[in-house]
Order: structure tokens, then C-alpha cells, then sequence
């Protein structure tokens, strides 16, 4: 039995019978065939790189079919995603196919290191990107989202260094024999792109409310604990409890909001209405009451009503938890009327206990601006 | 013998122009009721005004017209003067300008009062002026004389009416009146309080205070900034001001205790004001074995000092019913006790002094007090008088349990419908002069934190029908009880329950069906005032769709707002209020709650509004609890006053969710 180096675990590496025994490439087996720069671009960016695999297939494939066999090619191909694995996966690439020109006397990759090291740091980038669309946080989340289009920009660049390599390497064999036909989709190229591609739409189909919130929320403005909100109407203000939340888009959430804010936790929403035509508390309590029981069925209310130290306004809030299974979430509603208007704060509450306390305190730091009486229309 | 008599002839005529000048300048009696009266006169001063002397200046008529000013006073002024022999002279002229018709209409008559017993009044000057130069002189006949009698009161005072005649639009009317105040007729020092600053603008007051040499100068003293007075000869004091503007007007103040005064009086303290005063009702105490079986009678069986202390009041307040007899010195001195114990009724001070009189022999540590119906304000009594007093009340001092202070209990005896425990909400915090020996000054009577009391239990069956039934208590406390058993006490059994109806009424929507209705403790103020009630009312819901039920708390609505005030500028005087309400719901059986209710916590400066709910077994208890204490609100904090008491308001009404049973 013969000792193996990582690469040969790999079987991207070379043969140790290359290094000890040098044996000629079989250069009569077939080739898949040189791909064009430009094809293999379109093909890694509307893929998001998900072709990257399939890439390091067939070059593990090329590879082993001139010479020894080592471990299936599929394992490098499905390391390639991974951290680590991955980055010995290229780098071991980068070496394979410069020694591939240089024992054929067809030519080297250039700066075999430096290749390697900017593959690495491409695919690092990458696969951050990755780990973090699957973290809980709505902002890790839009911030992964963002990394993975940069990665993905990016990572043509290192790849073609290689296929630019492979190619020419290919394009200098005498009467190759090749799996299909040169620089054209092969079937298979082609069903995959279209896979893909289909996957790709029905992710982006069904988060469009996430990626949309997502950018939002990075483009909404970070707030900090004691920070003073307040809606385009100035007739209240919201004192921040904690650090986390972002203010964005007045109709980010529903439309006629006057103030939307989205908290630490994931989940967690303030939104604020206006209403200018002398609605009371009683009938805004009690239409919010009939609303929150369609959407979440079963519920336990706490209700209490206060003045505002200030003012002497009196203020509701209601607690609504929903009891049904699977709509166990919990809305804040602070209702404040004055003489010519109504504010309605509402906060959906997600997270832990300290959440859940900073949230209902947002809500309960509702306050009206002194010498407000009227306002206009949100 | 030609010569003589043309001498007799021209001596005659003589006679007869100087008698008819001697007879003109002499006061001439108005009538009343066709009959010349002692105490008013018609005596014209040869000394008149013109147009021009009063004319308002340009300026200042072109600004009252922009600032829709109907009339004011263009000069008012008044001369004291203090004579050696104890009299006073006043002499007051008002000239006032009616710049409107509106003024002309409402405001052509000026009148003067006159106390008969001790005062002479003679209108010296009583004419209208014109622009145009014209003087309209007033027909003394047309002069009018009215007694100032009520019902159960009677007085000497009088009002002269003048009804100036020749009136138009910028006319000045000019009234001098001469009055006398005489001394011997009048058991206490004399004082008077002017007024420098009225609801309508005054041009100029003038005040004049003389004395004779060898009389004690006469105290005075001012809170009107604007007026300057000073000494401007020995035995002479000159006050004035100038375009004074009017005093802002509020619907809820008393203007004994906000109107900027003048006050004038023989200068006194006040303990010797409460010792004099305290001599004059000492005349009125029976003697001792007078009375003192009829006390033995009234205090039959009643065992411990409240108890005693509750009899006697209520025999003074309820059994001697209020006839003011004030003629003479009627008006200040109270009558034997003995005479009004047998005659069944008195005035203020006749019942009060009854009531020292039987709590003394009672034991009792108890006096009478005089107080205001009209000043709260200690800061008004400017100088030590009697002149701020209209009224007399009786107190008692509770000896302290162990050597403790003991508690000062205060009755007003004219009042039948308050309990023992409770003095009239009218006089609560009035000024007051206790006449007692230690009296050094005046204070206030006390007032308790919740004049006004209620409480109300009610119980609601809801009907699987969608019916419902209802069972009402209200119990009345405080100065609600004398308020209602003012209403109803006057009343015959067959309108007290009309009455009753109708407020029933009054508070529920039609259609509801009152079942029975009654009253308790109306007819004696000792036992609590008590109206009783149960009521039918169909389709109440629509028991198909039933999630929701609401009703409101029983006239809490109105009852809270009913204190709201529209004053801007002065503060307000709040009483106190405290409500406690329990509302029963049963439920029918086909139902369940799911919802009770907001709870309340309204906390503020003004008192506070709270509602706390409890289910046990199917009935849903709503406690409501309202404590609003007595207090004064300033000027500026009135409208969140107001809007506390919406807010309570707002909230009367309780509502709660249920849904259909589960397993039904």
C-alpha cells in the first residue's frame, strides 16, 4: 500500500506514482471539452457558483482519466462548498493543473501560489456568505446576502485563470477525443444551468418579502438605546430602549404607517398609525381587538388604560398573545387619543424574555408631543 | 293805611317765596305703597352736572365702541365721613355712560339700597344727560320704593329704583344719593366694602374718607393695586384710580373672593368684634331651668354624645323651621331660644343659638360661629368687620380620646337635609369668626375631602333572550343625600315617585321597563338616603350574535362632567367627589367570558379613576372607584381639569367580550 498526501485524499492531487515513478499522461482517453471564458462565466454567475462543483467534477474527471485513478472525483466536487475542505480542493486544483502543463511540457499556471491564495480568499468570501444566510438574524442575513454577490462577482475571476489553462492545455493535444462537443453546452450542461436556474427563481420567488426587508432594512437607519423617534406627523415620540433597531420606509410594513421600525430580534416590528378623524380609543381598541382575533384566532388580552404623566392623556395597552398553536406571537398596542387625532403603536414581539421587555417598553415610551392638538393626514 | 298794605302785601308774597324755597329744599318722603316712607327722600342739590363735565374723552369712547363696551361708569365716587357723634355720612354719585341701545334697554334703571333701621338715603341728584346739552330730569314720582322680603325672609332693606327717562344711545345718567348711617340703630362697628374694580370698565373712582377732630380714625385697607391712597389732610384720606379696566368675567367664582375691594370700617379687632358679638347672643341663652325638661325629653334613651348630639340637631334643623324675621335688631340679634324653642322657627342665628344653647345643657363644649355664604378667601378680610358675615353656624368640640386634641364638629341648623355628620356643602371652607373668648381671627370652616358621595351597586341578569334584568342601588352621602332629600322631601309620596321616574328615566334609554322604584332616608337626614330600583329591558342583545356586551356605569357620565368649569382666569373651587360603583354581570349559560375590559388606573393631580374587574362563578364584578378631593384649581390647570373629568367621563362606559360556551 502506498502513502497518500491530502491532495491524493482528495483526488485532485497528483499520483505519488508521478512524484516516485513518473509515468507518461494517458493522453488517449477522452476529454471533456475546452469550455469558452465567457460560457463558463455566464455559467457561475447565474448559478451563484452553484456550478462549481460540477466544474471541479470535471476537472477531477480530466484528471483522473490521464492518470491514476484516486478517490471519486465526487467528494472534491462536493468539497468545494465547504470551508477548509474547499480551499484544499482549489488549491490543490491550482497545483494539478500547473503540473498537468508542466509534465505535458504544454505550459504552467502562473504564480501557482498567488492563484491559489486569491481562489482562497474568493471562496472564503463564498462560503461566509453561505453559512450566514442560514443564521436566524435578519441583518447577518441581508449583510451574507450582500457578501454572496460579491463572492459571486468574483469568483470568475480565479476559475478562469485555470480554465483559461485548461483550455489551452486541451486545445494543444493532438486528435483529442472529446465527451461532447468543444466550447458548446453539453445536455447535461444544459439541464443543469436550467435546474439551476429554476432553483434559483423559486428561492428568489419566495423571498421577495425577506430580501425586500432585508434591503430595507439595510438601507433604514440604525438607531440607538435612548434615541427619540417620531412619525412624519410630530405629534408623538418613541424613546428607544435598546440598541438594534431600524427605522425604515414608513409603509414598510403596512401601508398608512407613519413610523416603522424593525427590532434586534428577528420578527420583531413597531409600527404606528395615525388617524386624524376623531376616532376614540374605545372604538380603535376595539376594532384592533376584532382584527387581532381574525388573524390569530384564540387570544388572552390584558388591557389597562392610564394618563400620561404629562399630558394627562389617556393611554391603552393591550397585550395580545395569541393561544392557538403556531400563532403564539405577541402584539404591544399603546392607543393615545387626543381631541383631533389617535396614535396607535403597535409592536410585534418575537424573541426572548429581555426582547420582549425592551419591545413592550418601546411601546410604553409613547408620548405626545407638548401643544399638539391636530394633524394632517398619513 | 295803602302804604301797609302794600307792606303786608309785598311782606306776604315774601313769605311765600321763601316758604315754597324753604319747602323745596327740604327732603320730600318716597312712597311706598302709596305711603311716605322715614328712611328715603327725594331732595334735589342745586349743584348740577353738564354734558361736558362727564363727557368721556374721544379717545377713550372711540376705544370702548371698538371693544364693544355697552356701558360703564364714568366717575364713581363716594365721601365718607365719620361724625363725632358716632354717625356716618356717605355720599356716592354715579355717573354712567350708555353707549348703546343694547344698554339703554337693559341697563336704564340704577338702583340704591337702604337698610330702613339704620340708614336715611336721599337721592340728591337723578337726571340724564345728553350729548346734545339737553338734561332730562328724573320725576321723583316715578321713584320706586321695594321691600327686599322672601318667602321665609324678611328685612329692612329696601331698593330705590330710578328709572331715568329721555334715554338714548350716549346718554350719561347721573345718581347722587346721600345716605346716613346712624350709629345708635346699630350694635356693631360700621363698615363698608367698595368694589374700585367691576365687571364693566370705570373711568375714575374716587374715594373720600373724612373724620371729625376727636374721632378715632377709621380703618381701611385696599388689595387694588391701581388705587392710590393717601393723606392728603389730617383728618382726610383720598383714594383713586383711573381707567380701570373690568374685572374678567368666569361663571364659577365668588366674587366677595376675587373682586379687588376697598374696605372701610370704626376701627376694631377682631377678638373685640367676637366678644361683642358673643355678648349680643348671650342675651338670647335661656335661663337655666327653662327648657331643661324639654332637653330631657329629646335626649330620651339616646345614650352615647353623638348620638345626643344627632337628636339635638335634628330637632334644631327639622322641628324649627327657617323664618327670618330680620326687622330692626332682628337682623343681628338672635332671639330668646326659648321663644324660637316655642315658636317653631328662627332665622340662622334663633336656630343656632337654640342648638349652643341645648348642647351646652347637654354637656357639650359648643358655640355659634358667623360665617359667609360668599367668601372662602381669609386674604379678603382686609380689615377686622362685621360687614363680611351674612350667616351663623353652630360647632361643638368633641373632646380627644386619652387626652387627644378632640375634633370640631360644625352644623349649619338652617340646613333640615343634611345629616348630623355633615355640614352644608355651602358654607364647607367658608370664613368664619368663632364667638368665643379665645377667638383671635378668623378661619375657615372645615370642609370634608368628598362633599359629594354616591354609591351604587347594580345587577344584571343577561337573559339567554338576549333580555336582561337589572336590580339598582344607590346610596347617597355626603351633601348628595341633602341634595336629594332636597328634592324629594318637599314633595308628596305621589311625586316623589314621579319624580323618581323621571330621573329614572333620564338615565336609561326608552324602552326600558322600570319594575318598582323607591326610596329610603329621604324624610330624616339621620339614616342614609337611599333610592331602590329594578328594571326590565328586552332585546338588550341580539343573544345570536352575542360577543359583545356594554353598558355604562350608572350616571357617572354626566355626574363627573357636571363639574367641569368654564372658568379662564380665576381659579376654581372643587368640592370633592367620591364614587364607588360595583356593576354584577351574570351571564346566561350559553356564554362564556373571554374578555373583561380595560383596566384603569388614572392617576393625576386631581384624583384618581380606577376599575378593577373579578369573575366568580358566572358573574363578571366590575368595581369602579373615583376619588376626586376637595381642592382649589388654579386658573391655569382648569382645562386638564376638564379633560380628567371627560376622560372619567369617557370611561363610564364598561364593556366586555364573551363567546358561545364550548361543549354547547
Amino acid at each position: 500500500m502506498t502513502e497518500t498526501t491530502h491532495e491524493q485524499a482528495e483526488g485532485l492531487g497528483p499520483p505519488m506514482a508521478a512524484a516516485s515513478n513518473a509515468r507518461p499522461w494517458d493522453l488517449t482517453a477522452p476529454w471533456h471539452p475546452p469550455m469558452s471564458l465567457w460560457r463558463f462565466s455566464v455559467l457561475i454567475l447565474l448559478s451563484l457558483g452553484c456550478c462549481l462543483p460540477l466544474w471541479i467534477l470535471r476537472l477531477t474527471e480530466d484528471l483522473q482519466a490521464h492518470r491514476e485513478r484516486g478517490i471519486n472525483p465526487l467528494w472534491p466536487s462536493a468539497g468545494i462548498l465547504l470551508p477548509l475542505a474547499g480551499w484544499l480542493v482549489w488549491h490543490s486544483a491550482v497545483r494539478r493543473v500547473a503540473a498537468l502543463g508542466a509534465e505535458a511540457g504544454r505550459g504552467t499556471v502562473p504564480q501557482v501560489w498567488a492563484t491559489s491564495l486569491f481562489g482562497i480568499a474568493v471562496l472564503a468570501l463564498y462560503h461566509a456568505a453561505l453559512i450566514g444566510l442560514f443564521l436566524p438574524h435578519d441583518l447577518i442575513v441581508g449583510m451574507a446576502g450582500l457578501a454572496l454577490f460579491v463572492a459571486v462577482a468574483l469568483l470568475p475571476f480565479p476559475c478562469l485563470l485555470l480554465q483559461r489553462r485548461i483550455n489551452a492545455y486541451k486545445m494543444t493535444l493532438a486528435n483529442p477525443r472529446w465527451t461532447s462537443q468543444p466550447f458548446k453546452f453539453a445536455p447535461g450542461e444544459i439541464s443543469f444551468l436550467a435546474l439551476v436556474l429554476a432553483l434559483l427563481g423559486y428561492v428568489t420567488y419566495a423571498n421577495t418579502d425577506f430580501m425586500s426587508r432585508t434591503l430595507a432594512r439595510m438601507e433604514g437607519q440604525t438607531l440607538a438605546a435612548g434615541q427619540v423617534v417620531s412619525g412624519e406627523n410630530g405629534l408623538y415620540q418613541l424613546t428607544l430602549p435598546n440598541d438594534g433597531w431600524v427605522q425604515v420606509g414608513t409603509d414598510e410594513f403596512y401601508e398608512g404607517s407613519d413610523l416603522s421600525l424593525y427590532g434586534p430580534a428577528e420578527g420583531t416590528r413597531l409600527f404606528v398609525y395615525i388617524d386624524c378623524d376623531g376616532e376614540t380609543i374605545d372604538q380603535r381598541v376595539s376594532f384592533r381587538r376584532g382584527r387581532m382575533r381574525s388573524s390569530m384566532g384564540d387570544l388572552a388580552i390584558e388591557e389597562r388604560r392610564v394618563l400620561l404623566a404629562e399630558s394627562l392623556v389617556p393611554v391603552s395597552y393591550a397585550r395580545y398573545t395569541g393561544t392557538r398553536k403556531g400563532a403564539q406571537q405577541t402584539f404591544w398596542v399603546a392607543t393615545v387619543a387626543e381631541e383631533d387625532f389617535l396614535v396607535e403603536v403597535l409592536g410585534r414581539i418575537r424573541g426572548g424574555e429581555a426582547d420582549q421587555a425592551a419591545a413592550e417598553a418601546f411601546v410604553r415610551s409613547l408620548r405626545l408631543e407638548e401643544g399638539v392638538t391636530s394633524c394632517k393626514k398619513s | 293805611m295803602q302804604k301797609i298794605l302794600t307792606r303786608l302785601l309785598v311782606a306776604w308774597l315774601l313769605l311765600l317765596v321763601g316758604g315754597s324755597a324753604v319747602a323745596a329744599a327740604k327732603p320730600t318722603p318716597l312712597k311706598l305703597n302709596g305711603q311716605p316712607v322715614g328712611f328715603a327722600f327725594w331732595g334735589p342739590e342745586q349743584r348740577v352736572y353738564s354734558y361736558d363735565d362727564v363727557a368721556l374723552a374721544a379717545e377713550r369712547r372711540a376705544l370702548f365702541e371698538e371693544e364693544g363696551v355697552e356701558y360703564l361708569y364714568g366717575l364713581y365716587r363716594v365721601e365718607l365721613h365719620f361724625r363725632a357723634d358716632g354717625d356716618v355720612e356717605e355720599h356716592e354719585l354715579a355717573v354712567r355712560h350708555l353707549l348703546s341701545r343694547a344698554a339703554v334697554n337693559n341697563h336704564g334703571n340704577d338702583e340704591h339700597w337702604v337698610d330702613a333701621f339704620a340708614e336715611t338715603a336721599t337721592i340728591e341728584q337723578a337726571y340724564v344727560l345728553l350729548p346734545d346739552g339737553e338734561r332730562v330730569e328724573t320725576d321723583p314720582n316715578t321713584l320706586l320704593v321695594k321691600a327686599d322680603n322672601d318667602d321665609d325672609i324678611f328685612t329692612d332693606n329696601f331698593e330705590i329704583v330710578v328709572p331715568f327717562a329721555g334715554l338714548r344711545p350716549g346718554a350719561a345718567t347721573v345718581l347722587a344719593v346721600r345716605t346716613r348711617h346712624k350709629s345708635d340703630s346699630y350694635p356693631l362697628p360700621f363698615s363698608r366694602t367698595f368694589t374700585p374694580q367691576v365687571m364693566i370698565p370705570i373711568e375714575r373712582f374716587e374715594m373720600r374718607m373724612t373724620w371729625d377732630e376727636g374721632v378715632t380714625p377709621p380703618a381701611w385697607n385696599t388689595d387694588f393695586e391701581k388705587l392710590d391712597c393717601r393723606n392728603t389732610e389730617p383728618r382726610q384720606v383720598d383714594c383713586q384710580a383711573e381707567q380701570i379696566e373690568p374685572h374678567p368675567k368666569d361663571p364659577d367664582i365668588v366674587y366677595s373672593d376675587t373682586l379687588p375691594t376697598l374696605v372701610v370700617g370704626e376701627a376694631t379687632t377682631w377678638p373685640a368684634l367676637a366678644r361683642r358679638m358673643s355678648s349680643l347672643v348671650q342675651t338670647a341663652y335661656s335661663e337655666k331651668q327653662e327648657l331643661k325638661r324639654d332637653l330631657e325629653k329629646l335626649l330620651e334613651g339616646a345614650t352615647s354624645p353623638q348620638e345626643r348630639l344627632a337628636r339635638i340637631h335634628g330637632f334644631v334643623s327639622q322641628e324649627i323651621r327657617y323664618l327670618g324675621l330680620e326687622h330692626g335688631l332682628g337682623g343681628i340679634i338672635p332671639r330668646p331660644t326659648r321663644l324660637t324653642f316655642s315658636r317653631r322657627f328662627g332665622d340662622c342665628k334663633d336656630k343656632t343659638t337654640l342648638f349652643v344653647d341645648l348642647a351646652r345643657r347637654a354637656g357639650f363644649d359648643a358655640y355659634p360661629v358667623l360665617t359667609s355664604s360668599n367668601r372662602k378667601n381669609l386674604e379678603k378680610l382686609l380689615i377686622p368687620a362685621a360687614g363680611y358675615f351674612d350667616h351663623m353656624v353652630a360647632c361643638v368640640r368633641l373632646p380627644g380620646v386619652n387626652g387627644g386634641e378632640g375634633r370640631e364638629l360644625c352644623f349649619d341648623l338652617t340646613d333640615p337635609y343634611s345629616s348630623s355628620d355633615t355640614l352644608s356643602d355651602w358654607v364647607q371652607g367658608a370664613v368664619r369668626l368663632k364667638l368665643t373668648e379665645a377667638t383671635t381671627a378668623p378661619d375657615r370652616l372645615p370642609g370634608d375631602r368628598f362633599t359629594w358621595a354616591l354609591e351604587v351597586r347594580t345587577d344584571f341578569q343577561l337573559n339567554a333572550d338576549g333580555s336582561l334584568d337589572q336590580k339598582r342601588t344607590r346610596r347617597y352621602g355626603r351633601a348628595n343625600a341633602a341634595w336629594l332629600r332636597g328634592r324629594l322631601q318637599p314633595r308628596s309620596r305621589k311625586d316623589r315617585m314621579k319624580w323618581l321616574r323621571e330621573d329614572f328615566e333620564d338615565d336609561h334609554y326608552k324602552g326600558v321597563e322600570l319594575k318598582s322604584i323607591d326610596y329610603q332616608g329621604i324624610d330624616d337626614s339621620a339614616s342614609q338616603a337611599v333610592i331602590t330600583s329594578t328594571a326590565h329591558m328586552a332585546e338588550s342583545f341580539d343573544p345570536e350574535d352575542f360577543r359583545n356586551f356594554q353598558s355604562w356605569e350608572s350616571q357617572l357620565g354626566s355626574e363627573v362632567r357636571w363639574f367641569r368649569t368654564e372658568n379662564e382666569t380665576h381659579d376654581y373651587s372643587f368640592a370633592g367627589l367620591t364614587f364607588r360603583g360595583e356593576t354584577h354581570y351574570r351571564l346566561p349559560e350559553t356564554h362564556r367570558l373571554v374578555h373583561e375590559g380595560a383596566q384603569i388606573d388614572f392617576n393625576s393631580e386631581f384624583g384618581s379613576f380606577r376599575r378593577r374587574y373579578r369573575l366568580q362563578d358566572r358573574e363578571l364584578v366590575v368595581v369602579t372607584e373615583i376619588d376626586l378631593p376637595r381642592g382649589t384649581i388654579a386658573a391655569e390647570r382648569i382645562p386638564s381639569f376638564n379633560r380628567f373629568l371627560d376622560h372619567v367621563g369617557d370611561n363610564a362606559r364598561i364593556t366586555f367580550d364573551v363567546a358561545v360556551s364550548t361543549g354547547l
